[in-house]
């Protein structure tokens, strides 16, 4: 059932067995996964089912550290949460994320990937993956194209794409949430304040406010917070009129630990060799599933150099002609003809595209001479050809064969060559307590304090991207496949101009066995209080190689079977 | 007066053979270090032809040579590009544009291997290309 929580009474309580704070990807989650189970759960949302600039602006905060997207267009604040922007890169995390790394301090997880193996399979569906298939020689079987070969220090790794329809929790489960018949959700309610009972010793209610003035409480056996990586502090944070320093924060690490996947253009290859294509690193469909391939270093040299792991991105500089090609019209018209062919009207003017395209499938007859008995190229062409450069010719590949015809070519085998591979270099950095998410002195529509976002990377972050792309370059160089050019200086204190984050925040309310390490246990429970526990990246120790959105699913149907035996 | 039959001493007669063999062979060596010489120029000259783009090999050359403690000469360039190749530099000579060309992506590929790689300007070559840009600044 969904509710709007301004239709709620003014000072009413709600009294439920589990209350979940949070509608994003860890929510939805974990009502559906209990959905089936006698256990009536009240989940809070503090959006509606749409974006509203209204709810959103909740979201604004201040950025202190590193150079930071503004925090209200970082994360979304309606049903599904952040995967309503979600890119939809999924891969899980590796062995190596979860282990505690030598010289790399405040790594380790306190479980392993083999605790959420279980779960892995359920958590790609859930978010919308036809296949669990993560081995690279397996994909390589199936895809039209090949990994570049190295073989010695350089890995393939693939992760898959979830489809742009697939990607929103909100759109896609929104009917399955309604029908559960002992859920509620809560449209437009913000927690504004987590409240425990006169002992202090356990959650006993949330307080929640509406924009339109409503306040009213949930009072339940056990509640989970997952409002996403940055408002998961922030809410521990300000919910402290019975503890100063914010709940679960006795030992001052709620908000610290702040992780990112910085990213940006490291690096650039010239080819050298003509099978160079990288297609594979491209987004390809194979089957149901698109993939895409990037660079890494393999695990064991990590370990042996002390290195985080790196992870590159390629994408090709096409020639001149071949780009020009790819914003032609006459694609234009062929995309328009398929977009008709498939729902059986379109845009466009039907009789006006296939002559467009016509024209362009017979642009080579230009080129004939007339009145010849087979369709003979002009001698002056064969003139010019004989006496021109190769990238003269290339440029001339659109009018002997059209637009079309050059574009399906580029989009099939190996397609054309790069000029250039600009290399997007994506770090999974050190956790670092200093960087970290603070209350400011601001206040939102409802009172709560805003958000500090002091986000900092390390020099070990710096160094090992600087010596991931030394190495890729040795690898390219041995290969005979290209030069590589490092476009940042290692040297320097900075970072480039172009540094950005995944919009993955994670590491906030880290995950330890010990108390004084972290504000979780292993089973996301907040340590010092029983009946909390917490959804969501903040858990995460490392951001880890991967991307997050598979662990999280993960972790919450994981939560959710502890959660089962908890209430029950 | 002395007299010409005069025994030599030991001494006397080194001196008169180092003197002799400096008379007899200096023209020789000399020619030799000028042919020598000219062999280097001649293999430095076919070195650089081998590079497509000579004018931006030669700026990454500036920067390889800032990289070495003192000015390095086109003599010891040629010699440690060379260097793989039994018999050096009057082996290399023997070499056809082909062979050479084949020499030094050996050579590459091996620094590669080893980790013999320099970054100039932000590329990231080997050892062998950094020479080759250096000479290609040297002309």
């Amino acid at each position: 059932m969904l509710v709007d929580a301004n239709q709620m009474a003014q000072g009413d309580s709600v009294e439920t067995d589990l209350c979940i704070i949070g509608g994003g990807a860890a929510g939805i989650t974990i009502a559906r996964a209990l959905g089936a189970e006698p256990i009536r759960i009240a989940l809070l949302e503090s959006g509606g089912l749409d974006f509203k600039l209204e709810t959103q602006a909740f979201n604004a905060g201040e950025s202190v550290g590193l150079p930071y997207f503004p925090l209200d267009a970082a994360r979304m604040r309606y049903f599904g949460g952040t995967t309503n922007h979600w890119g939809g890169t999924c891969r899980p995390l590796d062995d190596l994320d979860f282990t505690r790394r030598e010289g790399i301090p405040n790594t380790g997880w306190p479980i392993g990937r083999a605790d959420l193996e279980p779960y892995r399979a359920r958590a790609a569906d859930i978010c919308g993956l036809p296949s669990d298939e993560w081995d690279l020689t397996t994909w390589l079987d199936r895809s039209p194209y090949e990994a570049l070969p190295f073989e010695k220090r350089v890995v393939t790794r693939v992760a898959q794409i979830v489809e742009p329809s697939l990607r929103s929790f909100g759109r896609r489960y929104r009917e399955a949430v309604k029908a559960l018949p002992d859920v509620t959700a809560y449209l437009n309610a913000n927690v504004v304040d987590i409240v425990l009972d006169d002992s202090g010793s356990r959650a006993e209610r949330v307080q929640v406010a509406t924009l339109e003035g409503k306040r009213f409480s949930v009072k339940a056996r056990c509640f989970v917070l997952a409002t996403g990586g940055i408002e998961n502090p922030r809410l521990l944070l300000a919910s402290r009129s019975q503890r100063p320093a914010g709940i679960g924060n006795g030992h001052d690490l709620v908000g610290r630990y702040f992780l990112e996947h910085p990213r940006f253009d490291g690096g650039v290859i010239r080819p050298l060799s003509e099978s160079f294509h990288g297609g594979f690193y491209q987004p390809h469909l194979v089957g149901e599933s698109r993939i895409l391939g990037y660079l890494g270093l393999d695990r064991q040299l990590l370990v042996q150099e002390g290195l985080v792991d790196v992870q590159i991105r390629l994408t090709p500089e096409q020639p001149a002609f071949y780009e020009r090609v790819k914003e032609s019209g006459d694609l234009d018209a062929l995309r328009r003809l398929v977009n008709r062919v498939r729902k059986g009207s379109g845009k466009g003017d039907l009789a006006e595209d296939l002559d467009t395209l016509a024209e362009d499938l017979t642009s080579w007859r230009r080129f004939t001479a007339p009145g010849t008995p087979l369709p003979a190229p002009r001698p002056e062409l064969l003139e010019y050809i004989a006496n021109a450069q190769p990238d003269e010719v290339e440029d001339l590949l659109p009018e002997f064969f059209g637009d079309v015809a050059v574009f399906a070519y580029g989009q099939t085998t190996n397609g054309i060559p790069a000029d250039a591979m600009q290399l997007s270099t994506r770090i999974d950095p050190v956790p670092n307590p200093d960087s970290r998410v603070t209350l400011s002195n601001e206040r939102d529509a409802l009172g709560m304090p805003r958000v500090q976002l002091d986000w900092r990377l390390t020099a070990l972050d710096r160094s090992s991207a600087a010596r991931t792309l030394e190495i890729l370059g040795m690898e390219l160089g041995s290969a005979g496949l290209g030069r590589l050019k490092v476009l940042f200086d290692p040297e320097d204190d900075g970072w480039p101009d172009d540094l950005e984050g995944g919009y993955h925040h994670c590491g906030t309310t880290r995950m330890s066995d010990d108390p004084t390490k972290g504000v979780v246990d292993r089973d996301c429970r907040v340590h010092d209080l029983p009946n909390l526990w917490i959804g969501g990246s903040s858990v995460f120790v490392t951001a880890g190689s991967g991307t997050p959105t598979m662990t999280v699913v993960a972790l919450a149907l994981r939560l959710a079977d502890h959660l089962k035996e908890v209430l029950r | 007066m002395r007299p010409f039959s005069q025994p030599m001493s030991r001494r006397r007669l080194l001196r008169w053979a180092l003197a002799a063999g400096i008379a007899v062979a200096g023209p020789w060596t000399g020619l030799a270090v000028i042919a020598r010489q000219s062999g280097t120029e001649v293999l430095a000259g076919r070195l650089r032809a081998l590079l497509p783009h000579r004018l931006a090999a030669a700026t990454l050359g500036v920067a390889y040579i800032g990289t070495l403690e003192g000015q390095p000469s086109v003599a010891s360039l040629v010699s440690d590009l060379a260097a793989d190749l039994v018999g050096g530099v009057d082996a290399a000579l023997a070499l056809d544009r082909a062979a050479l060309a084949a020499m030094l992506e050996r050579s590459m590929r091996a620094d590669y291997d080893a980790g013999r790689v320099v970054t100039l300007s932000g590329w990231i070559v080997s050892m062998t290309e950094g020479r080759l840009c250096a000479l290609a600044s040297l002309a």
